[in-house]
């Protein structure tokens, strides 16, 4: 059964079409890659499926419920955990107030309750303490648990962003760019613990990503979007091979511009003849 | 020969203290001097309240009153981004729903009390329904609009709070002399205190505090952003209302001209923001420092041989430095006082003393959203 469905998405904001009728299905447990260049609608996708945006057309099921008219944190209680390309964390609190923050739903007390402090509510806060630092422990970020989030470079951000985004139970983790400011080495390291992560918590994974050697390595799929619309989807290697996005990543050349290159090849043989 | 080049590491050492700092434990010496502050607080206040005239007291109630008044603000501006420039409408309506329901009504000052901070949440939720829909310097606006339409109508509702010749409010029995009373507001401030410790540890103020940095990452947390806008909301006229009704019985009697913009909502904005907006600790320390001053202020300009018209306004001219304190602190030292009570608090939990390593924060709190 698919856990995500997203059919005929399209979204205007004013004159410009960000994204037109873009349908993509995730399956349970599968790592699902979003390709495509800057500006092609990835994100735009990202805040349809996670309510941040309405699209004017299409709809979302979730574990195939329709969730289209739900607000973001509602969707979030369901099950949506999600990353912003940008590092979307609480900067003034520590790096364990975050995993706290990202509990919010799962917390089974009401907010009066824990006003007043009963008895629940307490042990409530221990199991929650104890579940965060579990989760930091298995990214290896036990050590920083303390440090307020500013000031932690921007590596570190980017995981402990995936650290809160299990905190808040998900069972479909979306991830914009996990790999953006690591090296070629520390981007494959992570491809390796998002699988640990997915057997581990159980996750199906949909992940943007510039990253080319990460996607061919852990994606069971791919989709590549080009000008909002969906250029090609498949397996790995043979998106990575279509002619189209290998266009649409290196441009495309005009060919006027073909044929003078090869003009001038040809007098410049001449020349030297 | 090819040179490897090695990938660049992230992993410079990155630890919360100094091994020592974690591991540090009192001895018992440091023990005893932790003991020793509070007790020796106690102390002095004992002294003071028993060897001054009981006038005394009666102003120091005051100074709580104005630190549950500044809490509740704290709660808005601190904790939730928001601003009023109104408070003198949350604190009025609590004050005059007090005298209404124990002279009107027949009511015990305790039931008056817990309906003044029911009917203080209420008013307080209906404007922050507006907040929902009007932002930034639009919704201070709307709250200064606010407090003035309390000033000039509300209070001035006969059957409500008695015209301008204002309504009674009696102590209650067995708090009647003003150092009883005192002792009385001593309680009602540490509940608040006590709520506020526990509202930040939980669910709630973790809430508030990830919506006033950024609605969409408390949103993507999964909070309910404008639910926890209006939770906040209703825990400051919460406690506004009970600094009404503290403040109503003080005097016994109250009137529509004691709650303007000047005397309340600047006071207290200013007490907010000067102990240190989301510190507690400062915030009480603060209001009591400030009350300490105007009653302390002119005697001192006496002694000090200060002309005659300085003295008679001394005790005013405590607002205009308080101002000035007010945008130094803002300018210089965001956290305030709790830049200092925020490490005794530490050191008091046995943690070593720092200065400074408050952590976090700033002045952004200041800033509604736009």
């Amino acid at each position: 059964m698919p856990v995500l469905e997203a059919n005929g998405i399209s979204i205007r904001f004013g004159g410009v079409q960000a994204l037109t009728d873009v349908t993509l299905t995730v399956n349970e447990f599968e790592i699902v890659g979003l390709i495509g260049p800057n500006g092609a609608g990835k994100t735009t996708i990202f805040n349809c499926i996670t309510g941040f945006y309405r699209p004017q057309e299409g709809r979302v099921r979730f574990k195939g419920d329709d969730i289209s008219d739900l607000a973001a944190h509602e969707r979030s209680a369901l099950g949506i955990g999600r990353t912003f390309q940008n590092v979307g964390l609480v900067k003034s609190e520590t790096v364990l107030t975050n995993m706290l923050t990202a509990q919010h739903a799962v917390i089974e007390y009401g907010p009066v309750a824990g006003m007043v402090g009963l008895p629940t509510t307490l042990r409530t806060e221990r199991v929650l303490k104890r579940r965060a630092e579990a989760i930091l422990d298995i990214l290896d970020l036990g050590h920083l648990r303390d440090l307020p989030v500013q000031g932690l470079p921007y590596g570190v951000l980017k995981r402990v962003e995936i650290a809160t985004a299990l905190a808040t139970d998900p069972d479909l983790l979306m991830l914009d760019e996990p790999g953006s400011g690591l090296g070629p080495q520390e981007a494959l390291k992570l491809g390796d613990e998002l699988l640990e992560l997915r057997r581990e918590f159980d996750l199906t994974i949909v992940l943007i990503e510039h990253h080319v050697p990460l996607v061919l390595k852990i994606c069971d799929y791919v989709y590549c979007l080009n000008f909002g619309q969906l250029l090609t989807e498949g397996d790995p290697i043979s998106v990575r091979n279509h002619p189209e996005v290998v266009a649409a990543y290196l441009g495309e050349e005009a060919p006027e511009a073909e044929e003078e290159a090869e003009r001038l090849e040809a007098g410049l043989e001449g020349a030297e003849l | 020969m090819t040179t490897v080049l090695e990938p660049p590491t992230h992993d410079e050492p990155l630890d919360a203290a100094p091994a020592d700092d974690r591991d540090f434990r009192p001895t018992p010496g440091g023990w005893a001097a932790r003991a020793a502050l509070p007790i020796g607080s106690l102390l002095v206040l004992f002294f003071y309240l028993n060897h001054f005239a009981p006038v005394r007291a009666d102003n120091l109630s005051n100074g709580l009153i104005i630190a549950v008044g500044a809490l509740s603000l704290n709660v808005l501006v601190g904790y939730a981004g928001q601003i009023s420039l109104g408070h003198q409408a949350f604190i009025g309506i609590g004050a005059f729903t007090s005298a209404y329901v124990i002279s009107q009504s027949h009511q015990s000052f305790y039931v008056a009390l817990v309906v003044a901070a029911l009917v203080g949440a209420t008013q307080a939720v209906i404007l922050g329904l507006v907040a929902l829909r009007v932002r930034g310097l639009y919704f201070a606006l709307v709250t200064l609009a606010w407090g003035a339409v309390s000033e000039q109508c509300i209070f001035l509702l006969k059957g409500f709070t008695g015209g301008g010749a204002g309504a009674n409010a009696p102590k209650p029995g067995g708090f009647t002399t003003d150092r009883a009373y005192f002792v009385l507001v001593a309680i009602a401030l540490g509940v608040i205190l006590l709520i506020d410790w526990r509202m930040m540890a939980s669910k709630a103020g973790r809430a508030m505090q990830a919506l006033r940095e950024s609605p969409q990452v408390a949103a993507n947390y999964g909070v309910n952003v404008n639910a926890y806008t209006l939770l906040a909301f209703a825990v400051s006229g919460f406690y506004a209302g009970v600094a009404g009704a503290l403040y109503a019985s003080r005097r016994t009697t109250v009137q529509a001209v004691e709650f303007s913009f000047a005397s309340i909502a600047l006071t207290y904005l200013i007490v907010t923001v000067v102990g240190g907006l989301r510190k507690r600790g400062g915030i009480v320390a603060f209001a009591i420092l400030f009350e300490l001053g105007a009653e302390w202020l002119p005697d001192l300009a006496k002694s000090l041989g200060l002309p005659r018209s300085f003295q008679a306004n001394a005790g005013t001219y405590l607002q205009a430095v308080s101002g000035i304190l007010a945008i130094l602190t803002l300018i210089f030292q965001p956290e305030g006082l709790g830049t200092i009570t925020g490490p005794i608090g530490k050191w008091l939990k046995g943690e070593r003393f720092h200065l400074g390593h408050g952590g976090g924060g700033g002045a952004e709190g200041v800033n509604a959203r736009p």
